[in-house]
């Protein structure tokens, strides 16, 4: 390896923090291999897919984050979901999910929902879904929103 | 492939019967000896060398022979077949040691306190059971690739 010219920060130590939280969060075989067959495809593609790809499982890994940054975060309330390759990598996340927008101590969510995220273009591609407005006082029964299909990047 | 016949002659039977023996091979790889074998290849004295079976282990990884198919065939003896299946197994545990200390002084070379926060949580996890062998492999082959085609040292 040292013979060969790496990165050693960020991208190594990115992928090596991915490894750790991928064990750490209980990981499967099954899971590991989707996810090693779409990391195999893009080490044939430029080093910067492979490195949003690995920000985006490390998140994913550690705390079920699909996007984070200094003041919002995206994430869902489990870990069901699974990798998959359709000429980009994907997560695909099932029905009946809770997906939080947390951003400056104020929380949104979206409730009974499913989509697919794309970690190397930062996309996710929602399908289905409510949201409410109970934390403002408003009755969800009387007050809500139902989506059809939404983007969020 | 590499193939280690000491009589000189491969032998068509021998492989059939080692290869039915043997469930670790692949489809496409019993494919391949089978073929060979058919080519009855001779095989040149240097490779009967010691000096070379001692330094097999440096040159092969575990994923390299996986991927090539090491037999090492004397004619009418198993002994040496019993051998490679043990020296795989050596030489992954070689192999997954030998990643995790090259992966710290490399990491170290660059940034030795960021090394010194990833790798202890790195090398638990690693040497953890959950970790299994396959995903090991998986992880040092990525490596290798990932290593070859990178360019730059640090941004």
């Amino acid at each position: 390896m040292l013979r060969k010219r790496m990165k050693a920060f960020p991208d190594f130590k990115n992928y090596l923090s991915t490894l750790v939280n991928f064990v750490n969060s209980g990981g499967t075989a099954a899971r590991f291999e989707t996810w090693q067959q779409s990391l195999d495809k893009l080490l044939l593609l430029s080093t910067k897919n492979f490195a949003n790809y690995m920000i985006a499982s490390n998140s994913l890994f550690a705390n079920n984050s699909l996007y984070e940054s200094a003041s919002t975060r995206w994430f869902i309330d489990n870990n069901s979901y699974t990798f998959e390759y359709d000429t980009l990598p994907k997560s695909c996340f099932f029905f009946n999910q809770i997906f939080f927008c947390s951003s400056r101590g104020d929380t949104s969510e979206i409730h009974t929902t499913k989509g697919a995220f794309y970690p190397t273009l930062k996309l996710f591609f929602g399908q289905g879904g409510t949201v409410n407005w109970q934390r403002a006082g408003f009755d969800p029964s009387t007050v809500s929103a139902e989506l059809s299909h939404y983007k969020i990047d | 492939m590499l193939i280690f016949c000491p009589s000189g002659r491969f032998s068509a039977s021998l492989v059939k019967n080692l290869l039915d023996g043997c469930q670790k091979l692949s489809a496409g790889a019993s494919v391949l000896a089978r073929v060979l074998s058919v080519a009855n290849i001779f095989i040149p004295s240097t490779l009967l060398r010691k000096s070379f079976l001692s330094t097999l282990g440096f040159y092969f990884s575990p994923d390299a022979i996986h991927e090539k198919i090491l037999f090492l065939l004397p004619y009418h003896n198993p002994l040496p077949v019993y051998f490679f299946f043990a020296s795989s197994e050596k030489l992954h545990e070689r192999a997954k040691e030998n990643f995790s200390e090259e992966m710290q002084s490399f990491l170290e070379e660059t940034h030795e306190k960021e090394a010194d926060k990833i790798m202890p949580e790195f090398t638990k996890a690693w040497t953890s059971p959950q970790f299994l062998p396959a995903w090991q492999e998986a992880v040092m082959r990525t490596s290798k690739c990932h290593a070859a085609q990178t360019d730059e040292s640090i941004p």
